[in-house]
């Protein structure tokens, strides 16, 4: 069911995030702690390094934990924004294997990258009500099999040509809650479909958690996972920098004013979750550079509040 | 409220029995925050320092000191996870370890003592994350004028939940036969602020919001208990339960409630250690909410 994580920060060794500590990326490939399922089908990720305009690229369908190039790659990387995602599929022959559909997504001609874990129930029948809800350069884009890419094409589809700013990320968030919202209701489907997402363009980071009609699982016994009877975590940390505390534990060092780093997982890079906090359900953390630290904010996605 | 004031004497007597005795020098850190938890600790002599280091804050801070007779990290009687405070010996301190392992062995064993102990930690953790005095408040909503019965089977589901791990198919059965199963839209108010509830329910399918002063406090999903600490406590409930999505609820009344949570049919004791786990599992999320807000005190969002 994927892990992703995003990093806005000091710079660091891409290793810091990847491989160091205890439950680090790669360690949550083979040991995912918080959902019990392997993310076997490749690594990809992002990093904006020496303060260069585009970011390294780097995917591979190879398992992350025996990815030598990567190993050695990533002791050598700084970067001070990095967006990376492991991706978990269905253990089946006929799954959507492939370096094609491997996160994040970066489009030609934007610098926005998008990674997600989840997974939109009924996808293969929405996607034409998709499809007449975004423009045609975005849908002939798209060059993998996923619902994540269609997710971030809308994304893109609904951010249209406004700078990358957190207010006009926000709002093109909210429009794309909304636009799947309105295909899957003309399409009939009611159950739960799961959408974290992370992204950036290397200044300013954003991560959602959210879920589409949670707890309605499909009346199939044999078809419910446990990825669709719990909400998908998503945890943060804001800090100095990214480091091991006296006990050995990677966590965020105190920050003395502004936070200097922002640090989203799908869970918690160290071994426990203390000095972790989870981003609360329906909600978005948005983060971008400031003259004296990070400046953040958290965005509401609910749509209960006439209900309430 | 200390938990074993929750307890009969004899009941009292069995926990303590199971005590393994230690003696801690000053300063020494029994427990770091984080760490697996495994056992709670009955202070005998001396000073225990709970401390919280909150996320993103350089120093700890001071929760509370526990003195002789206290029980310290009760929650690990009932689950495993990782300890919410760091736990010091501020002079000499001689403590009683109580391994939950000791006691799972009990329960194992449908000891009608460990029912009531597991029972004992549910109420005074519930009493604990209820803290907020509310008036009762008249008007109980009927539960048969918001919803109709169920269409759904239940069966080839719950097993799939970690609340229904030890039960076996004829638990499940048990279960199913006290409660009763309805479909209930999204939006319906299931349980109000201030009213008083000795019942409880089970998400079966769909999901319930908890929320208190206008603010969601918790989203209960399939196969976990929502209602739960109103007729533990036998206090009015402090926030109001809403439907948030449609789905499928299994409700179990009074006389569910009490017969599920008294010693007896095997259910019971499954049933008891099923929910006082998942209010560990609340105490935790209680925890990790209130460190968002250290955070938020901090200018983080």
């Amino acid at each position: 069911m994927c892990r992703a994580l995003a990093y806005l920060g000091q710079p660091l060794a891409l290793t810091d995030l990847l491989h160091r500590p205890r439950n680090g990326l790669v360690a949550q490939s083979y040991d995912p702690k918080q959902l019990h399922m392997l993310n076997l089908a490749g690594l990809g990720l992002v990093a904006w390094t020496n303060a260069a305009d585009t970011p390294l690229t780097y995917r591979s369908t190879t398992v992350p934990v025996y990815d030598k190039n990567l190993a050695s790659l990533a002791e050598h990387v700084q970067t001070d924004c990095c967006l990376a995602h492991i991706r978990g599929i269905a253990y089946r022959p006929d799954a959507s294997f492939g370096p094609h559909n491997l996160h994040p997504f970066q489009h030609p001609g934007t610098r926005l990258a998008l990674a997600h874990n989840g997974d939109l129930a009924g996808f293969e029948r929405m996607k034409p009500a998709l499809a007449a809800r975004l423009s045609p350069e975005r849908v002939l884009a798209i060059r993998g099999t996923t619902d994540s890419e269609w997710i971030y094409a809308t994304l893109l589809h609904c951010l249209g040509g406004r700078a990358i700013t957190v207010a006009a990320l926000g709002d093109a968030l909210r429009q794309t809650v909304a636009v799947l919202r309105e295909a899957r209701a003309e399409t009939g489907i009611d159950t739960s479909s799961s959408m974290n997402l992370f992204f950036t363009d290397g200044q300013v980071l954003g991560v959602a958690r959210f879920t589409f009609d949670f707890g309605r699982y499909a009346l199939e016994p044999s078809k419910v996972h446990e990825a669709n009877t719990r909400y998908l975590s998503l945890w943060y940390g804001v800090g100095e920098r990214f480091a091991p505390d006296a006990r050995g534990r990677w966590a965020l060092a105190p920050a003395e004013g502004r936070p200097q780093a922002l640090l989203c997982a799908s869970e918690p890079l160290s071994a426990d979750p203390a000095g972790w906090v989870e981003v609360a359900e329906y909600t978005a953390l948005l983060a971008e550079r400031g003259p004296d630290g990070l400046r953040l904010q958290t965005l509401d996605l609910e749509d209960d509040h006439v209900a309430a | 409220m200390s938990l074993l004031e929750h307890l009969r004497d004899d009941d009292q007597a069995l926990l303590l029995s199971l005590q393994q005795a230690r003696t801690l020098a000053p300063g020494t850190i029994l427990f770091h925050q984080g760490a697996p938890s495994d056992a709670a600790v009955f202070v005998r002599r001396g000073r225990l320092a709970l401390q919280l280091f909150a996320p993103g804050q350089a120093d700890p801070v001071h929760v509370h000191n526990s003195l002789p007779g206290e029980l310290v990290g009760e929650p690990a009687l009932v689950a495993g996870g990782t300890r919410s405070r760091t736990a010091v010996a501020v002079e000499e301190t001689e403590i009683g370890v109580v391994h939950r392992a000791d006691l799972k062995s009990l329960l194992s064993s449908f000891h009608p003592a460990s029912l009531r102990i597991v029972l004992a930690v549910a109420r005074h953790v519930a009493g604990r994350m209820q803290s907020a005095h509310v008036d009762a408040t008249p008007g109980v909503p009927v539960l048969a004028d918001m919803a109709v019965p169920a269409t759904m089977d239940p069966r080839p589901f719950l097993p799939i939940f970690p609340f229904f791990r030890d039960f076996t198919p004829a638990d499940i059965e048990s279960l199913l036969a006290q409660g009763t199963l309805w479909d209930v839209e999204r939006g319906t108010r299931l349980l109000q602020t201030g009213q008083r509830s000795d019942s409880c329910f089970l998400v079966v399918r769909g999901a319930i919001a908890v929320r208190a002063s206008g603010a969601r406090i918790a989203l209960i999903g399939p196969g976990a208990l929502a209602g739960e600490m109103a007729p533990l406590t036998g206090r009015p409930a402090t926030a109001d339960l809403m439907m948030r999505e449609s789905g499928t609820l299994l409700h179990l009344g009074p006389d569910a409630f009490l017969a599920l949570t008294t010693p007896g049919e095997r259910v019971a004791f499954k049933f008891t250690n099923a929910l006082a786990t998942t209010l560990m599992a609340s105490l935790a999320r209680t925890n990790r909410q209130r460190a968002r807000q250290a955070m938020h005190h901090k200018g983080a969002p």
